[in-house]
């Protein structure tokens, strides 16, 4: 152990400035968790604040719109990993099967572009869109003989229109994943799939997948680690009190009720639920993914 | 360099004359105050111009420091970026030596900057914020309690509380104590009805005076193509303000909800929740068949602060309820969009029981802000100082008009500003972007900065309000101030019902759901989220305040 320690000491020392990082950013904030239990006044400060117990848990648990919110996260996040999840994944394959480098290359580049927009932007982009005199879908509505449709006001349209405006956002950042994992499958294999006489789609299928299977399970973990944190700035920028039956998710419920009137202990207890939740979901599905696919993300 | 000049010279002067000052006193500390105290106003109402800075004789009494200091000051805006630098700060430091530093971030929401700030725990020395959150942390126990320190070292404020004990009342916290100097307005009326005089008379239709005269004026409106572009895309009533503005309506039912996110008034002496009233169901009801009938915006919800230009430039705006100047304005700037374009200030259209009444009203602190000092600052009394400087009237001018010989020029010994300003659509905007003039600090407005740049048309509308009596003062609840205890349950509780009150109104205005059924249910939700409890609080506060 020492001795490999001292053979290999320029990679530790790669490793160390991540450790500072991990120590400082994501185990000291914990010590502040204890705010989640106790009745938190600022000025008090975090040592000198009383304890309040699981109230806190308590009266979100307990509060009128839980059960809504819940809800609300839970089918964004699933409705996002059946309808968002594999576009990325299409995306990549597609773009690995074009055969035209300049092509290729510039749809790439196009299809990550949104991702450098800020979100703030993008929902306004969203919004003019949508608008219900002048919105250019409405316009086009019009045109195709339908009446308007006050979208972003229709509780009914807002998972589409949020999950629809995130995957345009994100898709074409997360095939890069994707797209290096291609790029790793070793082409003797192809070539024998030719001789072997498989057709394009047969070698898709057969070859291609497979080879990014792993990529995809630990993706798809992640994201189910995920499962009950659908951002706010999106949803904030998106909703309205008429729209609050599909779209206040657990977040954006925590930012008006805990964040803008300084809640602090209610939103970390509101956090550390959320947390424990996510490492359950993540420790049975990675276990099932094992257990099926013999891919994990430990 | 000879600004450098400027500033040493100002330094010495400063030392020097505090050093004298200081050797005046020494026999006696306590008599600092009281010295300075008699002598400040009576120089500041004696010769205005000889504590003025151009003539490069700072007053040793306008100095809140002998030595330069810096605080650092917490003041949000979502639209200006306001620094130490702002001229008006820059002046100020010059005159009391005492130099902001605003640690708020540029941008984003004021109320996440502010929580922001209190959780990184670094409060900076000078809070300006609005009032009732400011006495919440008071109640914690961040703050400096400001009446010993009125008494002694701010002799404009403590003269200014004594000849307003309301504006006392209603700046004293639920323990007694004032802990906010607050930013007074002047002038009465503020908000008011206009409707487009030009359509009316093309239309052949009198100034609606009831509520169903104005139903009957939108939908001619909406019918009648007032425009005249053919198409029927009036869009009858709108509003600039997504959160408050499409329940503006409400008065002409009775209705009552309020413009900054507290929805009580006082009804025959007690308090009342607005939304929770039958006249709300009336209002609701109807106001949702106006929605739907086209006479109210569709977007209203989401159009936002361009309404007026957006809908005046297209020629399809037809009424609304609004600020007068900057409203009437519109006559000027749409002139060029819209031939013959003539928007009026009108009487509020009575209600169904035949009141005509203004719910919004200009009252002394209806902005609700003000500032205050950390308790946790060095130097309270320099604070102190600092503040009350803003309250002599070279202070005062400066906040309300900015710097000399850049916004304004002294005429007949009375500020007016030059043309650059005048000339501006946009003059709160122009004055706080170039000099940081009318921010919300701790000070006293002077309406006469108004009424030199707010047009004939508004200022007939403001008259009209005033000399009708209108505006129904008496309806609306002061500021009031909680214990912590009420503070707490009121963040507890409140916030759910907010919630419930803008969703569920939201939905009948828009007719996602009938208000007339639904109104005994939504009762019943309202009293299982505490709404009972909630009112009991504001009746105990505003009681406590009638005591004061």
């Amino acid at each position: 152990m020492k001795s490999r320690l001292r053979q290999h000491y320029p990679l530790y020392l790669l490793l160390a400035p991540l450790l500072a990082w991990y120590a400082l950013f994501v185990f000291k904030p914990m010590y502040g968790l204890q705010i989640a239990f106790k009745d938190y006044s600022v000025f008090l400060g975090i040592e000198n604040s009383p304890w309040a117990g699981l109230s806190h848990f308590r009266a979100f648990l307990g509060s009128e719109y839980f059960l809504r919110v819940l809800k609300n996260t839970l089918l964004i996040s699933i409705y996002s990993l059946i309808f968002s999840f594999p576009v990325p994944i299409v995306l990549a394959l597609l773009l690995h099967e074009a055969k035209n480098v300049v092509f290729r290359r510039a749809v790439q580049t196009i299809a990550y572009l949104p991702h450098f927009i800020s979100i703030v932007v993008v929902c306004g982009i969203v919004t003019n869109f949508l608008a219900p005199t002048n919105g250019i879908a409405n316009l086009l509505l019009e045109k195709l003989g339908m009446g308007k449709i006050y979208f972003l006001a229709d509780a009914d349209y807002f998972r589409t229109i949020f999950i629809s405006m995130n995957t345009w956002k994100e898709a074409g950042f997360l095939a890069i994943v994707y797209i290096a994992a291609l790029t790793g499958i070793n082409p003797e294999l192809y070539e024998a799939a030719v001789i072997d006489g498989a057709s394009k789609w047969k070698r898709v299928v057969h070859v291609t997948i497979p080879g990014i299977l792993p990529t995809i399970m630990i993706m798809l973990l992640l994201k189910i680690g995920e499962l009950l944190e659908v951002g706010y700035e999106a949803i904030i920028l998106l909703y309205q009190p008429v729209t609050y039956r599909t779209a206040d998710v657990i977040s954006s419920y925590v930012y008006r009720e805990g964040i803008l009137n300084g809640r602090y202990d209610m939103a970390t207890a509101v956090g550390l639920f959320n947390s424990i939740v996510c490492l359950l979901l993540l420790v049975v599905s990675n276990r099932l993914s094992k257990k099926y696919t013999d891919n994990g993300l430990w | 360099m000879k600004f450098r000049n400027k500033a040493l010279a100002i330094v010495a002067l400063a030392a020097l004359s505090t050093s004298l000052l200081s050797a005046c006193s020494r026999n006696g500390n306590e008599n600092t105050g009281e010295a300075s105290e008699s002598k400040t106003p009576a120089t500041a109402s004696a010769s205005p111009s000889s504590t003025n800075e151009a003539s490069g004789q700072p007053q040793a009494s306008s100095l809140a420091s002998a030595d330069p200091v810096t605080l650092n000051f917490f003041y949000h805006d979502t639209k200006f970026d306001i620094t130490g630098d702002s001229p008006i700060l820059k002046k100020a430091a010059e005159a009391t030596n005492v130099t902001l530093n605003n640690v708020a971030p540029a941008g984003g929401e004021t109320a996440q900057a502010w929580n922001l700030m209190l959780a990184s725990g670094e409060i900076a020395d000078i809070l300006a914020y609005s009032t009732a959150e400011l006495n919440a942390i008071a109640s914690q126990g961040a703050l400096t309690p400001l009446d010993d320190l009125i008494d002694q070292y701010a002799p404009n404020i403590k003269q200014f509380l004594t000849d307003h004990p309301d504006i006392r009342k209603s700046i004293t916290a639920a323990d007694g104590k004032i802990y906010v100097i607050p930013f007074v307005s002047d002038g009465k009326a503020q908000e008011g009805w206009f409707i487009r005089k030009d359509w009316l008379d093309k239309l052949n239709l009198p100034v609606p005076t009831t509520v169903d005269e104005y139903y009957t004026t939108l939908k001619a409106f909406k019918e009648q193509d007032p425009n005249g572009n053919g198409k029927a895309d009036e869009i009858p009533f709108f509003a600039r303000n997504n959160v408050t503005g499409p329940y503006m309506l409400l008065p002409l039912w009775d209705a009552f909800r309020g413009a900054n996110g507290v929805d009580f008034r006082i009804k025959d002496g007690k308090v009342s929740f607005g939304p929770a009233e039958e006249a709300y169901k009336t209002a609701m009801t109807a106001i949702a068949s106006w929605y739907k009938e086209g006479l109210i915006d569709m977007e209203i919800f989401t159009r936002g602060n361009k309404a007026r230009d957006e809908l005046f430039a297209n020629n399809t705006g037809g009424s609304l309820h609004d600020w007068f100047a900057s409203t009437s304005n519109f006559n000027t700037t749409a002139a060029d969009w819209v031939a013959g374009f003539d928007l009026q200030p009108i009487a509020p259209p009575a209600s169904v029981s035949g009141q005509a009444i203004e719910t919004t009203a200009r009252s002394p602190l209806t902005t609700g802000r003000g500032w205050s000092i950390s308790a946790k600052t060095k130097d309270p009394v320099v604070a102190m100082k600092y503040f009350d400087y803003w309250w002599t009237e070279e202070g005062r001018r400066l906040l309300n008009f900015g710097i000399e010989g850049e916004t304004y020029t002294m005429v007949d010994g009375k500020p007016q500003f030059t043309e650059t300003v005048l000339k501006e659509p946009a003059v709160v905007d122009y004055l706080i972007a170039q000099t940081g003039a009318q921010i919300y600090i701790g000070g006293w407005q002077d309406y006469a900065y108004e009424q030199q740049w707010t047009n004939k048309i508004a200022l007939a509308g403001a008259k009209l309000y005033t000399d009708n009596n209108y505006i129904a003062a008496d309806m609306l609840l002061p500021a009031i101030s909680f214990t912590a205890e009420e503070e707490n349950r009121l963040k507890e509780i409140k916030p759910a019902i907010d919630t419930y009150v803008t969703e569920t109104s939201q939905k009948w205005y828009m007719g996602g759901a009938d208000p007339a059924s639904g109104f005994d249910a939504y009762l019943a939700q309202l009293k299982s989220l505490g709404i009972e409890e909630v009112t009991a609080i504001y009746q105990a506060a505003y009681d406590r305040y009638l005591q004061l």
